[in-house]
């Protein structure tokens, strides 16, 4: 292939995905009269007051009005969009989430706990306590919040209430998880160097680490959703949880300053685990066709386009992370996190090697660094799994 | 298993047990064939682990049964997969341990 060709194909890849973000953000506005006219069929002719503040009237009858206010809080996945519909005698008459970025099963599970119904009914000057949803906190958190926040605008601006005090968010504190990723990256980086010795023995204490800490305390492993957070910008609204952003980011900065895959090699946790159990049977990476690593190129530039444009980063999620470590995902999760660790036994790494939304990501930084930067010899990069798996 | 018999459960059971005895007895004189030497203790933690899967997916399949299937389904997976990860251990611990020099 001609360097022109290669420079065409690195520059249409990111235009294609701006395209794709530019018509999901078209798409998505004039939508929100909409979705607030759709939490319940009884609320018609919706009009907005001011920002984040509309006016409806319930059964279509002139004396019956309701505010709805909408809030957007930051959860796991980016923002969660809360609309509240409060008649004239205070009370919350519906609550609806009307979009998040987070894991579907997550915010079923969430609902199906009554979270929402919670709040229906209850005088907006007179709010209930409501738990977060243990299994579910940031998901829960960001929907308690939001109806804390949908309520006091309403209470504020149309029956002159006090403003109160923002509550503390719950979990595990954020500076802990950034220290640790840190951490993590640098232990990664410092076993890389050529001075240090035990370099293999480093890096099995380090995965171990990575699949206790990373995996299952803090789930702050990424995903193809994180991809699609960090292009369409949803992070500069806020998130409940920089820990998985951060870590992909910090994957990207030292692939491209090290030309070295640190996150894959020596943090990932769920390679970690695959490598953990194929070092049981002493199993070879499973066979690999060019035909298997370009369907797994379209296949991932097929979900980020899909994604971007329907601006739901966590449809695009088909990895077995949350399941494996959270016990949080889809039937057809579950099923695939199954087939994975068992094949685990057979093949080292398959996730890595077929899978994995993280290699053609790593190929794309890659590819476009061979054109647009300098040649040296280390850019030597290969798909055979065990290459990017070397500690040397 | 056989409703409304009397003496069908029993055979059943009797042959299973008996079928059980012939594949550890099978395993032996096959590991023989390949000169692996597995002691009987090794053996009965091998025909445990995979007895106790055995039972994981009966489990599972009587949840099912009970129109529980979605945890049925789970139950499988979440203890099952163990077993599995467990006998290749065992496996890897006692078939294809290195020579001792």
């Amino acid at each position: 292939m001609s360097r022109v060709s290669r420079i065409i194909i690195a520059l249409m890849i990111p235009l294609a995905l701006a395209l794709a973000w530019a018509g999901g953000e078209y798409r998505k506005k004039e939508a929100i009269t909409q979705q607030l006219s759709n939490i319940s069929e009884e609320i018609s002719d919706v009009v907005q007051v001011e920002e984040n503040l509309f006016k409806g009237y319930l059964d279509d009858s002139p004396d019956n009005i309701v505010f709805l206010a909408r809030a957007g809080t930051p959860s796991y996945g980016g923002l969660l969009n809360i609309a509240v519909a409060v008649d004239l005698e205070k009370k919350i008459q519906y609550v609806a989430i009307l979009d998040s970025k987070d894991t579907h099963s997550y915010l079923e599970k969430v609902v199906n706990l009554g979270v929402l119904e919670e709040f229906t009914g209850r005088p907006i000057d007179d709010m209930p306590h409501v738990d977060a949803v243990s299994g579910a906190t940031l998901t829960s958190s960001a929907i308690i919040r939001g109806v804390e926040q949908a309520t006091q605008h309403i209470g504020v601006t149309q029956f002159a209430m006090p403003k109160a005090h923002p509550k503390e968010k719950p979990g595990t504190s954020e500076y802990l998880k950034i220290s640790l990723i840190c951490l993590f990256f640098l232990s990664a980086f410092i076993i890389t160097r050529k001075w240090f010795k035990h370099k293999s023995r480093a890096r099995s204490v380090l995965l171990i680490l990575s699949v206790i800490t990373l995996g299952f305390w803090l789930g702050a492993q990424f995903s193809i959703a994180t991809v699609v957070t960090l292009l369409s910008g949803d992070w500069l609204q806020g998130m409940a949880t920089w820990a998985a952003l951060l870590c992909l980011v910090l994957s990207i900065a030292a692939y491209l300053i090290t030309k070295k895959n640190l996150f894959c090699t020596y943090i990932c946790p769920f390679g970690a685990l695959q490598e953990g159990l194929s070092k049981i049977t002493g199993c070879a990476p499973p066979p690999k066709t060019a035909w298997m690593t370009y369907i797994t190129r379209v296949w991932v530039f097929m979900v980020l386009l899909a994604a971007l444009y329907f601006q739901t980063p966590s449809d695009a999620m088909y990895e077995p992370f949350s399941k494996a470590f959270n016990f949080i995902g889809s039937g057809i999760i579950y099923s695939l996190t199954i087939l994975i660790v068992v094949a685990s036994l057979m093949f080292k790494r398959p996730w890595c090697s077929l899978f994995c939304p993280g290699r053609p990501l790593f190929f794309y930084l890659q590819f476009t660094r061979k054109i647009f930067g300098k040649k040296t010899p280390q850019q030597a990069f290969t798909m055979d799994p065990s290459n990017s798996l070397r500690t040397k | 298993m056989f409703p409304g018999t009397t003496i069908l459960n029993y055979v059943f059971w009797m042959a299973m047990g008996l079928i059980q005895a012939l594949v550890v007895a099978g395993v032996y004189e096959w590991l023989k064939s390949f000169q692996k030497t597995v002691t009987w203790w090794q053996m009965g933690l091998i025909y445990g682990c995979f007895l106790s899967f055995c039972a994981v997916v009966a489990g599972g399949f009587t949840l099912v049964g009970e129109f529980e299937s979605h945890g049925g389904w789970y139950f499988i997976g979440y203890l099952g997969v163990p077993h599995v990860i467990a006998m290749a251990i065992l496996v890897k611990l006692f078939v294809f341990k290195k020579a001792q020099a």
